[in-house]
């Protein structure tokens, strides 16, 4: 598919219509899944571990059944005994046996806040009373906190049929270690061998969570003809719906999930927590309805963060600033089941240089920490962080800028990665350009202990498979119909693309996010695929609909349906001409109503590219980093709506900054979580953040009908390679652990040199 | 018929069995087809590549650098390149 290459000519796309849900959504009309309230609806709580890892001796929920205005307690054995199996659901992988082990423990509890039972009563407040009266009998096991620690031969098992997968080998003894996988190019030594200078270096960080200010929750009506309807804040309906089938054994056609908006996910809410938990309390409860809602600490303590990790990166450049060599071992967090981001940290880690001569390691590692989830980008910012350390720090060793030792080292296209594929279009090196000429950067840095850092970061992005499906009005606007959970502006995003098509202003498009039954298959929201591939669906459904017209002005004009012709939502034949409009109110004249659909699974989706700049000033008494000026500048295919591009840009700035400075799961020596509200959990708020800068650089991308390429991940891989080298500029330390807080910079200042 | 000669990337971890080859062009119009002819040349290699008749589900195929949908039965052309790499997830 060419990409039209003259932007100029848009006329919707690149512009800023009113956001299509704004309205519902600053005056709080927007329904969100707390916001469900339904007839005889009960309410559900869940009663979770105190243990971060012990087997569950005995569990006697007598008590809490007889408690007044309780109607259901479930423990695991209310669920089906699943078989281990790999599910594919969509982009992600699902071991249902452990899937469903994590959302109600069996035998073992696997960390803090591991949920054992849930209960269904009348009110919030009799299901907590009832918790207390469940009794659980743990025999408590030694907790495993530390990746490497994990690893080593004679630490406790976590998973008694874990066994580590080597590509399709499978080891034949238990173990921590879930995958092994190495990716190769060249020869290393050789290499290092050419080398002037080598730097090599390990890198610590900590499990942190994506923070979605809305916590999970689930409402669910079990009917007695076995059909059930969830309503639910998820990134994905159809994921819920497949998740659920798998783990409570029913078919999906059994199924109707409603998404309700999401008050954020991140990769948080693509795996199910509480689903599951409200059928079948539903179910035991005589076909009541029942909501389940988190509080912010079951979130920390028990829904999806991302892998902590342990890095070492050693690369090598000769006198004229080539890379000769690059070397990478990555260990991840899986937490408490298989599953961490290891394979695609070790896709990140070196992908914006030609390296001739690589070698890539990394393990998956469980451990008594929740089990991890997808965040935004999920192991990219592990990744650079470390490699973007070890940049730096040979452009220094070359006496290089920083910016001209990546300018000279950038992929570009036909370059190979280590894994041996080769890249096709991308737009790293005009980041790299852009940010050179960037104002920020030509604007000279001054004053005690601050400092200027700069890195790079990279996502594969996604395509999946999306759906979408319109109706002509006949007022001239046009009902949309799509799958795709908005999150960050997408209904308008893809309205806007429909009308680009049909020529038609957008504000004419009214775009409705579908439930399960009412729409086809549409993956989730993420691997920021939604205004790539839903956005797809819906330019192929516009041209649909546009031959459809075709054929209902060639009926009107009595001509033959070749004779008509489309342009700029105009229909033409000789000298008839109807806009868009027009004919849509003839539609009755000609044969009733129109509709068009489409389902999609593109390939064509492009990988992105960001550079960040940052400045700092270090406090060296208190440790305390001030981010003084920020700018990011990414690669975006073609800006459908340029504000919510520099939007999603600036939200993953300010993750990558909490990520960099403050986060962090703190727990003690029994592996119980400490900071679990976010008054403790230190997210960034405004006052920590200046105004961050975008440059959007539109390399348009060839796989797309209008260039589109995701945008909404690649933003959070830089800032904290960025803001540690920063730092080194300002106090002349290297950081190398995450978060840089004042405690660990203050120290970091003790021990320096 | 003439045969198509994509090139396979052999996925590090398994260049043990194929005497350290990095990659292979074999004689194959599909990826099912490439995978025939590597087990052929590398006995065993089929097994830590498919579960029955399918590619691992925690192996992603990718022809000339997409992610094949298709997987085994994805077509493949003269200059198709084939890699096989653990799948990732986005957020």
């Amino acid at each position: 598919m060419a990409t039209l290459d003259k932007p100029s000519e848009y006329k919707v796309i690149g512009t800023s219509p009113l956001r299509h849900d704004g309205v519902d959504k600053v005056t709080g009309r927007a329904a969100y899944g707390a916001d469900i309230r339904l007839p005889g609806m009960l309410y559900g709580a869940v009663l979770r571990s105190p243990h971060a890892h012990a087997r569950i001796i005995s569990m006697d929920t007598s008590e809490a059944e007889k408690l007044h205005g309780v109607h259901a307690v479930i423990t695991a054995k209310d669920f089906p005994d699943l078989e281990s199996r790999i599910v594919e659901l969509g982009e992600g992988l699902v071991n249902r046996k452990y899937q469903s082990n994590n959302i109600l423990a069996r035998d073992k509890v696997l960390y803090f806040g591991h949920a054992v039972a849930a209960v269904a009563a009348t009110s919030l407040h009799i299901a907590k009373e009832a918790l207390d009266l469940i009794r659980v009998e743990y025999e408590a096991l030694d907790p495993v906190m530390d990746v490497r620690k994990a690893m080593e031969a004679g630490s406790p098992i976590l998973l008694d049929d874990l066994r580590t997968d080597e590509f399709g080998k499978k080891g034949e003894t238990p173990t921590n270690i879930a995958g092994h996988y190495k990716d190769a190019c060249g020869d290393i030594e050789k290499g290092f061998k050419e080398a002037k200078f080598i730097v090599e270096r390990e890198f610590v960080t900590k499990m942190v969570h994506q923070g979605y200010i809305e916590p999970q929750n689930a409402t669910a009506q079990y009917n007695p003809d076995g059909q059930v309807a969830i309503w639910c804040s998820t990134q994905g309906a159809f994921g819920v719906r497949e998740q659920v089938a798998e783990i409570l054994e029913i078919p999906i056609s059994n199924i109707r999930v409603i998404p309700m908006e999401i008050g954020g996910g991140f990769g948080g809410k693509i795996g199910v927590y509480l689903e599951p938990l409200a059928a079948l309390l539903s179910r035991k409860s005589g076909y009541r309805p029942v909501k389940l809602t988190m509080d912010r600490s079951e979130v920390l303590a028990a829904t999806g963060p991302t892998s902590g990790s342990y890095i070492k990166v050693k690369m090598g450049a000769d006198a004229n600033g080539k890379i000769t060599a690059a070397e990478a071992l990555l260990i991840y967090e899986a937490g408490a089941y298989p599953g961490s981001p290891v394979g695609a940290g070790m896709g990140v880690i070196f992908a914006p240089y030609r390296i001739e001569n690589g070698v890539i390691e990394g393990y998956d590692v469980v451990v008594n920490k929740p089990r991890t989830a997808a965040y935004r980008a999920p192991g990219g910012t592990n990744a650079a962080f470390a490699a973007e350390t070890v940049m730096d720090e040979l452009a220094e060793k070359l006496g290089m800028d920083p910016i001209e030792f990546r300018l000279l080292n950038g992929a570009q296209e036909g370059d190979r990665r280590v894994d041996g594929s080769a890249y096709k279009r991308i737009g790293y090196l005009e980041t790299l350009e852009a940010a050179k000429e960037s104002a920020h950067y030509k604007t000279p840095l001054s004053g005690p202990h601050t400092g200027r850092g700069v890195a790079s970061g990279f996502w594969f992005n996604y395509g999946g498979k999306s759906s979408a499906s319109v109706s002509v009005n006949k007022d001239g606007t046009v009902s949309l119909l799509e799958g795709s959970v908005d999150i960050g502006g997408t209904r308008t995003s893809l309205a806007m693309q429909l009308a680009e098509t049909l020529g038609i202003p957008a504000e004419d498009v009214r775009p409705v996010v579908a439930d399960t039954d009412s729409i086809g298959y549409t993956e989730g929201t993420y691997g920021s695929r939604t205004t790539f591939a839903t956005g797809w669906a819906v330019y192929e459904t516009a041209r649909d609909l546009i031959e459809k017209l075709k054929e209902r002005a060639a009926i009107l004009w009595e001509v033959e349906k070749d004779k008509v012709t489309f342009e700029s939502g105009v229909f033409s034949s000789g000298d008839k001409t109807l806009t868009f409009k027009e004919l849509a109110e003839k539609l009755d004249e000609t044969g009733g109503p129109v509709v068009a659909s489409a389902a999609v699974q593109p390939k064509g989706y492009g990988p992105g590219f960001a550079t960040h700049i940052v400045d700092v000033e270090v406090d060296p008494e208190t440790g305390k980093v001030q981010i003084l000026r920020y700018t990011a500048v990414q690669d975006v295919g073609k800006a459908i709506y340029p504000v919510y591009v520099e939007s999603q840009i600036q939200g993953g700035v300010a993750q990558g900054i909490g990520w960099a400075l403050n986060e962090e799961y703190l727990y003690d020596e029994q592996g119980r979580l400490l900071n679990t509200s976010l008054l403790d959990y230190r997210m960034p708020v405004a006052l920590d953040l200046p105004m961050i800068d975008t440059i959007l650089v539109e390399v348009a991308n060839p796989g797309h009908p209008y260039g589109v390429r995701g945008v909404g991940e690649v933003p959070i891989v830089p800032p904290p390679a960025a803001i540690a080298n920063a730092i080194y500029r300002a106090i002349g330390v290297r950081m190398t652990e995450l978060p840089m807080s004042p405690a660990r910079v203050v120290e970091a200042l003790i021990h320096k040199p | 018929m003439t045969k198509t000669m994509p090139t396979i990337f052999i996925p590090t971890p398994l260049r043990e069995m194929t005497g350290g080859k990095a990659s292979v062009v074999v004689s194959a119009s599909s990826v099912r087809e490439a995978i025939q002819s590597l087990e052929a040349e590398f006995p065993g290699i089929r097994d830590r590549l498919c579960e029955g008749n399918h590619i691992r589900p925690n192996i992603s195929v990718f022809v000339d650098g997409q992610v094949s949908h298709l997987k085994m039965r994805e077509k493949l052309s003269e200059k198709s390149e084939v890699h096989f790499v653990i799948a990732i997830s986005g957020g």
